[in-house]
């Protein structure tokens, strides 16, 4: 039997969302699974929680990796917002944003602390016309972002404020 | 983990604090009784931190709360002042007020005393500003008393300036209209009172 496979550079969103459902297990290890009771965030996002029950967001994009970053950094803020809390019960927000994409997002080094953000290696294929998905062997070097310290710009108050008053203020 | 418990009143108080307006005059109703009337803009520097709380006193309900209160006293009292206040960010150095005296309004926290002293040490450079400071946010009165004495000490000790302590005042409680009209009181004695030599410290409990 020959297999006819090629890349998928177009795919519904539902199916793709149906091909990393599929694969939690692959991609955050074994027991992962969908949050329940959570309604749906948006086509290209699923709240899951890893295999240590930490809860993981991920944004997935079949071709563009700066959609799924952005639209996943967008969620990040709506699930981590009070508002989100008082609508669902033992309600946790994301504590990780993982991004799946055929390449690196950019701008991706640039995150770390307390949000951190990680990107996955996806591929989507055709094999005999079903779809299947490539994961990318998890590669230190890719799974963890360095982050870049960029210079903070001081605020209003610390560019007024000279090293004796910024002591004197330092606590209450 | 947030309790269920907490949330109806919550939101009742959201819910309260967002419709508050509803019940507050837009206008101040000033009496006009024909004679020439003589505006008195009083310049609010607004120093919230990022965690002002929802359920604290917020500035466009102090603004507003605040004018009714000025004009309804001076109204009462046959006088033919209008009491303008003039929302100022931090931001900003310059007030174009006619008269000396600033109402600084801040969040009882550092970050709000923070806030705070940045605006009174960029509009000391004139000499005849004065101010007054108003704390809200806070949930216990010790809170109060540190930001007071911080803030106090600090433009003491840097900008050789006291400022008058008006207290606390949260958005909602039985005490709101009696401490309304205490800072209304407070701040008429004390835009009366052109005195720019040193300023005397009101205690408030």
């Amino acid at each position: 039997m020959t297999l006819q496979i090629h890349a998928v550079f177009e795919i519904d969103s539902s199916d793709l969302r149906s091909l990393v459902v599929d694969n939690l297990g692959a991609l955050l290890g074994e027991g992962a699974r969908l949050v329940e009771n959570m309604p749906q965030i948006d086509g290209c996002c699923l709240a899951t929680s890893d295999s240590h029950d930490e809860p993981v967001l991920l944004s997935f994009d079949a071709v563009d990796p700066q959609r799924a970053l952005l639209t996943g950094l967008a969620r990040m803020d709506q699930l981590g917002s009070e508002t989100a809390a008082l609508f669902l019960q033992d309600y946790q927000p994301p504590a990780e944003l993982l991004v799946l994409a055929p390449e690196a997002p950019p701008g991706l080094t640039l995150f770390g602390g307390p949000c951190p953000v990680s990107w996955r290696c996806i591929q989507v294929l055709s094999v005999n016309g079903e779809f299947g998905m490539v994961i990318a062997p998890l590669v230190e070097k890719t799974a963890a972002a360095t982050p870049i310290l960029l210079g903070r710009r001081p605020t209003i108050v610390e560019a007024v404020l000279n090293p004796e008053e910024e002591q004197h203020f330092s606590q209450l | 983990m947030h309790n269920p418990a907490w949330r109806p009143a919550r939101l009742h108080t959201e819910r309260l604090a967002s419709i508050q307006h509803h019940y507050i005059d837009d206008r101040p109703s000033v009496c006009n009784t024909g004679n020439p009337e003589v505006k008195h803009t009083l310049p609010v520097h607004v120093a919230l931190a990022e965690g002002h709380p929802a359920t604290a006193l917020q500035p466009n309900h102090l603004v507003d709360a605040l004018t009714r209160q000025l004009n309804a006293e001076t109204s009462s009292d046959g006088d033919h002042t209008v009491w303008q206040l003039e929302t100022i960010p931090l931001e900003r150095r310059a007030t174009n007020a006619d008269q000396g005296f600033i109402l600084v309004f801040a969040t009882a926290n550092l970050e709000g005393v923070r806030q705070a002293y940045a605006a009174i040490k960029k509009l000391s450079a004139t000499p005849s500003h004065r101010f007054g400071v108003l704390f809200s946010g806070a949930h216990e009165g010790e809170v109060v008393a540190r930001c007071q004495e911080r803030l106090a000490s600090g433009t003491q000790r840097f900008l050789g300036i006291r400022p008058h302590e008006l207290g606390h005042m949260s958005a909602t409680g039985p005490d709101f209209d009696a401490d309304l009209a205490r800072l209304a009181g407070e701040i008429q004695r004390l835009c009366g009172t052109h005195s720019t030599g040193n300023q005397l410290e009101i205690a408030h409990t």
